[in-house]
């Protein structure tokens, strides 16, 4: 049996990822992670002076808070086997990727273990979006110098 | 077929706790939303200047509702965009600023999309304590200058 | 007579008793009343989860020597081994029970490689106590092979969970009442191109079925002359794929193939396609098995243990998954 044949086999076997079903559990997920974030935005708008746009820094930081919590008490990957993108693409997402590596790393120490494993997701993460956010700025600069659109 | 069977118990497992959840919390968001002010108003001691204002945010569509102050030399107005408007935020306000400004001429304006202002704007309107109005107008003009 | 990987033992070593020590998720396992011992801390009450991983082992081993009499220092030789780097755990529980020791890996075909060899030293009249097995903690082999524990990555219905479990065996000469190791056989390694570590049990299949013609084929025996044909760890997907490959070299799939895997948490969707590890097929092989062997349920079964022979390093470089099983035929007279 060569690989090739092997390979059609696997595939008509194993069974199929259940993508519909993924793609709307990840829309429900993320939309109710996003729908805690803008009622915590709206609650340090009503009662700090936080503006729409100064809101969301407080509303940031909380909402990694939550995740940070639900990461440390093991719900966060049950929330991610059942949301999928849902729950990554969030910066809940993010949060615990940086969490679950610390808590991972302990036993090798502060320093060398969360401290130098820490960014192990996240890194990549942080790197191509700063790449990233470049790339764009850099394009929509040269664009505004040749006149094509405006700020 | 067994698999089938499982994907689906699976399902109406989570059904039964999570999905009902939601679906309560989209609820409760309809009803908030419906409770909200959804009117263009306007607050002017009692000089009846506010109609030129009135006029150019009703008839402008893109505009859902404004709260618009006027105290001294002050105009104030807080407004709120229909959802895809949302994303030409800087624009409109920019585009309203000037109207409104070329309808009162000797007065300084300030307008922003910021739900913030909105906010604050409608409470001044529905607040019987007129006296602090030019503490609170100050605020918000702060609270607009901050950088995020 | 030489012949190709196959082995067969004219003394029949005997697996005089056995140890398996779990973890506390493995409670709700089918298999779990016929465990010797089940921790309720999943770090078994040590600092790390490696420190547990190795106390499993040690304990497993301690159980399995009590139940002959014996004391480690009267064992001849420990052969047992694990998936985390360099097998750290086997090698700390060897230097805790100092019997002489050789470390072996086979990934989770290691409890059947670790068996053969003892078989071979016992049949060689060199060992009178041999102890073999394999073990495995979820936490610390998974943060080696996969994402941290709480990262919340969605995984696959293919996916496996690899249990926390030790099992180990006393191997020792012909001894009556006992199952006896009457002949084996040393797989090939077999690499079909499968390169998802999510899906082991797929790039496993054709391991063990290769490895089950080779054995019924070698050994001129028939998959109806056996009461169990045991897998260790395909979970529910590959053990599907593996049957179809057996049967399509002809032989024929009965009531009688199992997957130790694949049962080891009952139906739970929690674990998706099973369970995976270096202590599943040997936990399952010394409590399940054995213990049916010894009520005379099962007179003659053979245990098919498979292992995927990736690392961390392997599969991000993209490289395939090459994967290994070893076949031990055991009777009871």
């Amino acid at each position: 049996m060569d690989e090739k044949k092997y390979a059609k086999l696997e595939q008509g076997m194993s069974p199929k990822t259940p993508l519909v079903r993924n793609m709307v559990f990840a829309f429900l997920t993320g939309g109710t992670i996003c729908l805690i974030g803008q009622f915590i935005s709206l609650f340090y708008m009503s009662f700090f002076d936080f503006t729409e746009r100064t809101a969301s820094n407080p509303t940031v930081a909380t909402m990694i808070f939550i995740a940070m919590l639900l990461t440390g008490f093991g719900l966060y990957k049950k929330i991610g086997q059942f949301g999928g993108a849902g729950s990554a693409v969030p910066i809940t997402g993010f949060s615990n990727a940086v969490v679950s590596a610390a808590i991972e790393h302990k036993s090798e120490g502060y320093v060398l273990g969360v401290g130098g494993n820490m960014f192990k997701l996240a890194g990549s993460v942080i790197l191509f979006g700063v790449f990233s956010a470049f790339a764009v700025a850099l394009i929509k600069t040269i664009l505004v110098k040749l006149g094509v659109v405006s700020w | 077929m067994n698999k089938v069977k499982e994907e689906k118990a699976y399902c109406e497992k989570m059904e039964g706790t999570r999905i009902r959840k939601v679906v309560m919390l989209f609820f409760t968001l309809i009803l908030l939303s419906g409770c909200s002010w959804n009117e263009i108003r306007s607050y002017d001691g009692a000089n009846g200047e506010s109609e030129k204002a009135q006029e150019l945010f009703t008839n402008d569509n893109r505009v859902v509702s404004a709260a618009t102050i006027f105290h001294e030399d002050e105009v104030v107005a807080g407004i709120s965009l229909k959802a895809f408007s949302r994303f030409k935020k800087d624009k409109i306000e920019k585009e309203l600023k000037k109207e409104l400004e070329k309808q009162y001429p000797d007065r300084e304006v300030t307008i922003s999309a910021d739900s913030k202002i909105w906010m604050e704007a409608n409470k001044l309107i529905d607040s019987d304590e007129k006296k602090d109005i030019d503490k609170t107008i100050k605020k918000l003009k702060s609270l607009l200058k901050e950088e995020t | 007579m030489v012949r190709k990987g196959l082995l067969t033992f004219k003394t029949m070593p005997s697996i005089a008793t056995t140890g398996v020590t779990a973890g506390p998720l493995e409670k709700q396992s089918p298999f779990s009343d016929q465990f010797d011992k089940i921790y309720d801390d999943e770090r078994c009450d040590t600092k790390t989860n490696e420190h547990a991983h190795a106390k499993m082992m040690e304990d497993a081993c301690m159980i399995a020597l009590s139940k002959v009499d014996a004391n480690p220092s009267d064992a001849d030789y420990l052969l047992i081994g694990d998936l985390v780097n360099q097998m750290t755990p086997s090698n700390f529980s060897a230097t805790t029970l100092a019997i002489p020791y050789i470390g072996m890996f086979s990934a989770c075909a290691t409890s059947i490689s670790t068996t053969i060899m003892a078989a071979l030293l016992t049949e060689m009249g060199m060992s009178k106590y041999a102890v073999a097995g394999a073990s495995s903690q979820h936490n610390a082999v998974e943060r080696q092979f996969r994402y941290p524990i709480e990262y919340g990555a969605q995984k696959p219905e293919t996916a496996q969970w690899t249990v926390t479990a030790a099992g180990v065996a006393v191997v020792t000469p012909q001894k009556k009442g006992t199952p006896s190791i009457t002949c084996a056989t040393i797989g090939t390694a077999v690499d079909l191109g499968m390169t998802d570590p999510l899906n082991m049990g797929a790039a496993m299949a054709p391991a063990a079925a290769d490895t089950l013609y080779r054995h019924l084929k070698g050994h001129q025996t028939k998959e109806s002359d056996y009461d169990c044909i045991m897998t260790g760890d395909l979970g529910k997907s590959g053990f599907e794929i593996y049957k179809k490959l057996a049967g399509n070299k002809g032989i024929q799939i009965t009531e009688n193939f199992r997957d130790a895997g694949a049962e080891f948490y009952g139906d739970d969707p929690l674990f998706l396609a099973g369970a995976s590890g270096a202590g599943c097929s040997a936990s399952v092989y010394f409590s399940e098995v054995i213990g049916k062997m010894m009520k005379g349920e099962y007179q003659r079964v053979l245990l098919i243990a498979t292992g995927a022979l990736l690392s961390p390093l392997s599969f991000q470089q993209k490289d395939t998954i090459p994967c290994i099983a070893h076949a031990v035929e055991l009777t009871m007279k």
